[in-house]
């Protein structure tokens, strides 16, 4: 019965066999056996058990790339993300990453234990409690700690938004009680720890009176912006990202000449998902002698970073990856931009792992750095 | 527990094979009076704990861990503990931020001729640990069951 639902929620009886999806599926592409149309083809025959006892289910990336081409607007992330709820029922479960850190981080979080998580602040940033925009920063002090000896600094970045919004005439409220956005755990079908997280975040908006609330991850804000309403009714508060509020204040700000070559990495949920391509460009094209070169495939054809939800990172993972940052250097930029923190940690393990190195910053980061 | 209505903390200890594993043995053999609070798994090297492991115990509603290798210079793998100590490091600043009181996870030392030190430091511990009181996590675990 659930299945059935499954199949005619996200469109999969309108497949044709096509097989767009898996000629475009960045996993297929590097030998994985992933097919999001043989999985498609078997549920609708009603041969689902073959797809929900598959580890390759687990492989998927939910990045969007084959859903965004499909001439049916079959939902596959939403397709996958259901039938794992499906499959982790009948014991197929994916392989985290990093020994499972992330998913106890979270169930950690979703006890609603006081936290400890906004350290990270530098002296010399203004911020308001009773600051009506709340910025919220989500598992981006965890991963700092976590990360910081890949030669990744994460906590840049929430320092950088803080020092923006501050020029930008914002003095934000941070939140001691947010928690993990549920992201991952969501589309892992892991709908009860999801649920849980959701709840005390939209509990700890509504204490701190926010009106609106300001995304530095754009996986933080696809969810907040797109699936919280849906499963949680109309959210009190507007949820933004920082670059579209950049984007809007642009006249604001002033920037110094910074002779660099950059290229920018569309990441998937900003991309294809919330279809935010112009304003990161935008603010990048502002900075004055800085120069924006597209890699080879950009905006809505932008490849995955190669690892989604913390799970199933394997070989196919790191040629992706590989590949990626081998186009991100092949356009002669020295340096690459994202919007999505995720990304870079992604990238930063590839490089470590031997694929092209190129540096790496965070779209606010870079306007930070520029500011006069 | 529940009977006597006192709290009686539940540790565990991870000991290295080489050199905690048997220090706790010599403290067997020997006699040596200990706690009961403690339950003891044995890994490898210390070197192959990972701040998940640690974290997952927290999870599950432990009140403190001891993660205990060889003296620095003694591993039996040239430099697990020296990783040991990176990974303590990163797993008390995560079970801060994550509003886990630090003080619940300790880092200790024990050579395979310190039965007696090994003894001492769980007694220890229990002291410390009564006196912190029991992981809120497990006290929200026990009240949803």
């Amino acid at each position: 019965m659930s299945v059935e639902s499954i199949v005619k929620e996200t469109n999969a009886h309108y497949c044709l066999d096509c097989t767009i999806c898996t000629g475009s599926c960045p996993v297929a592409r590097m030998g994985s056996r992933l097919s999001p149309r043989l999985a498609v083809r078997r549920t609708v025959l009603g041969k689902d058990e073959l797809v929900t006892s598959d580890p390759d289910l687990w492989s998927c990336l939910t990045c969007g790339t084959c859903s965004s081409r499909c001439p049916f607007e079959v939902d596959f992330p939403e397709f996958v993300r259901r039938m794992r709820t499906e499959a982790i029922c009948a014991g197929n479960k994916g392989v985290p990453s990093h020994d499972g850190l992330m998913q106890i981080m979270a169930s950690l979080q979703s006890k609603g234990i006081p936290q400890a998580k906004q350290f990270w602040l530098e002296k010399g940033l203004k911020t308001n409690k009773q600051s009506t925009d709340l910025m919220y920063v989500g598992c981006l002090p965890f991963y700092g700690i976590e990360f910081e000896d890949y030669g990744l600094d994460l906590f840049r970045l929430p320092n950088d938004a803080v020092k923006v919004l501050n020029k930008m005439g914002i003095e934000p409220a941070l939140s001691e009680d947010e928690r993990c956005c549920g992201h991952d755990q969501f589309w892992r079908g892991e709908f009860d720890t999801f649920k849980r997280l959701a709840e005390l975040n939209i509990e700890a908006f509504k204490r701190c009176r926010a009106e609106r609330v300001v995304f530095l991850c754009p996986e933080g804000y696809q969810i907040v912006k797109e699936v919280y309403p849906k499963h949680f009714g109309e959210l009190p508060f507007k949820p933004v990202h920082i670059v579209e509020l950049i984007r809007e204040n642009l006249d604001t700000l002033s920037f110094k000449e910074v002779e660099r070559k950059v290229t920018y990495h569309d990441s998937c949920r900003m991309g294809r998902f919330l279809g935010i391509y112009d304003a990161p460009r935008d603010i990048i094209s502002s900075i004055p002698e800085l120069e924006l070169v597209e890699m080879e495939r950009n905006r809505s054809d932008s490849v995955c970073c190669g690892a989604a939800g913390w799970i199933n990172c394997f070989s196919c993972s790191k040629k992706i990856q590989t590949e990626r940052l081998g186009q991100a250097r092949a356009t002669g930029a020295d340096l690459l931009v994202t919007t999505c923190p995720k990304c870079q940690i992604h990238f930063r393990c590839a490089m470590r792992g031997g694929a092209p190195e190129i540096e790496m910053m965070d779209v606010v980061s870079l306007v930070a750095s520029a500011l006069e | 527990m529940k009977e006597t209505g006192k709290f009686e903390p539940r540790i565990l200890v991870l000991t290295c094979n080489w050199c905690s594993y048997a220090g706790a043995d010599l403290a067997g053999v020997s006699r040596m009076q200990y706690p009961t609070n403690v339950r003891l798994m044995r890994v490898m090297c210390s070197g192959r704990v990972t701040p998940a492991m640690l974290l997952y115990a927290f999870e599950k509603g432990i009140d403190g861990v001891i993660y205990s290798g060889c003296h620095i210079g003694d591993c039996h793998y040239i430099s697990g503990n020296e990783k040991a100590i990176k990974v303590y490091e990163k797993t008390k600043r995560l079970m801060e931020a994550l509003g886990l009181d630090p003080r619940r996870l300790r880092q200790e030392w024990v050579s395979a001729a310190e039965g007696e030190r090994f003894a001492g430091i769980m007694t220890d511990f229990t002291e410390e640990l009564k006196k912190l009181g029991p992981n809120p996590i497990g006290e929200i675990k026990a009240k949803a069951q």
